[in-house]
């Protein structure tokens, strides 16, 4: 079993799981698994199977970018086009 | 965001919505399992020490910086060497007296940092509360906060990778308490006992943690039964069947009385506009005349001309739920 690492630790480190960045952004655990499902956010997963990580700073500015895009009425398929169009990934 | 210690995190999930004033069944079964949190929150901190096996001793320098552990921890330490399940099980036995000190405890460590507040009942307002001056307090949880805890927990338990203690200790306590589908959709809960299930072969922590049993059958029943019964009165029909028999669930059915007999539509609105704004509700006209339309704390309601019976009726406006 391993232990839950302190805010100040996760704020820290340069990668981090699913549930950390749920935590230190507040979105939904649901909507980070979408955006990852859809490719949009950008992780790696050493093998199949493993935990997934996620570049901190990239990750936030990631989520930011599509907060933006959402508030401007962007629709998911559109922000999908955005971001594989700028040859994501 | 705040690093909180697993009773806050806890006690964040647990006391919200819950009644601040009484001791109620439902917050008796969520403060018993913050007290049981206060022995694990030892165990994390390393100051409830493994002797052989399951066998665990407290530290002779036990401390905890937090003000309810006090509460609960003489009850403990003074066990010697125990199992888990016998710390667990003698914490939340604590005295009803207690239980309200570490409530009181816990509540006041977390309005500190402005995670809870305590919000008036819209109960309050009813007739025969108000009338009686019984006062109706909850616990809110700050939204963002209530958040950022479930959906890390969520995360932790559904994705495929092995979770930490502290996600462990909490899913056990939300079992305990009765409060595992607050944060859980059923489809959720399967996948979460599954891997619970896998995780008892493998790890000796979990095997020994999910043994112990502290809930009382009577009290979870109860309140799955109160929980049923306020989830059936905000369906439509439910609804309208409350309002015929306001007994069924008063929180959902709240009669306002209006200073005089056969008022009219604009005095009532503004006799339960008074009410409202005196037990420190927001509230906001959505539509006026005959049944105007009232959004209350966030919540849509419609004001129904109504009257209580007795020697003298009673004449003022039940609030109904307006379906959206």
């Amino acid at each position: 079993m391993s232990r839950q690492r302190s805010l100040e630790k996760i704020l820290a480190s340069q990668y981090i799981s699913i549930g950390e960045l749920s935590r230190i952004t507040g979105y939904r655990y649901s909507t980070l698994k979408f955006y990852t499902e859809e490719g949009i956010l950008p992780f790696e997963q050493a093998e199949e199977n493993l935990t997934r990580r996620f570049l901190q700073t990239q990750a936030i500015q990631r989520l930011e970018e599509i907060q933006a895009l959402r508030g401007k009425g962007k629709t998911m398929a559109e922000i999908k086009q955005h971001f594989l169009g700028n040859n994501f990934q | 965001m705040t690093d909180f210690t697993l009773t806050q995190t806890y006690s964040l999930i647990a006391l919200n919505a819950q009644d601040s004033l009484n001791l109620t069944t439902a917050k008796k079964a969520a403060l018993r399992c913050a007290a049981a949190a206060v022995v694990l929150e030892s165990y994390l901190n390393g100051t409830l020490v493994a002797q052989k096996g399951d066998i665990f001793t407290f530290d002779a320098c036990t401390k905890n910086d937090f003000l309810y552990a006090e509460t609960v921890l003489p009850a403990v330490t003074g066990l010697g060497s125990q199992p888990l399940s016998r710390f667990l099980k003698a914490a939340a036995a604590i005295s009803a007296k207690r239980l309200k000190a570490l409530e009181r405890n816990i509540a006041d460590s977390l309005k500190g940092v402005d995670a809870l507040t305590e919000i008036p009942n819209l109960m309050g307002c009813d007739y025969f509360y108000c009338s009686a001056q019984v006062n109706i307090r909850e616990y809110r949880t700050q939204e963002t906060t209530y958040l950022a805890i479930t959906e890390a927990l969520r995360a932790d338990i559904l994705e495929d990778v092995i979770p930490t203690d502290e996600t462990l200790c909490l899913l056990w306590l939300l079992k305990e308490s009765g409060s595992l589908a607050d944060v859980f959709s059923q489809t959720e809960l399967d996948l979460v006992m599954q891997k619970i299930g896998t995780l008892l072969h493998t790890a000796p922590f979990v095997k020994t943690l999910f043994g112990t049993q502290l809930h009382h059958g009577l009290q979870l029943t109860v309140k799955a039964f109160l929980k049923s019964k306020k989830a059936f009165v905000k369906t439509p029909l439910g609804t309208g069947i409350n309002y015929a028999l306001p007994i069924l669930e008063r929180s959902q059915s709240v009669f306002i009385d209006t200073e005089a007999y056969f008022s009219n539509g604009e005095k009532r609105l503004n006799d339960v506009l008074e009410r409202l704004a005196l037990q420190g509700h927001s509230c906001s006209v959505l539509r006026t005349g005959e049944v105007p339309l009232l959004k209350i704390d966030n919540i849509v309601y419609e004001a129904i001309p109504d009257y209580v019976g007795g020697k003298m009726p009673v004449h003022g406006v039940r609030l109904r739920k307006y379906p959206l």
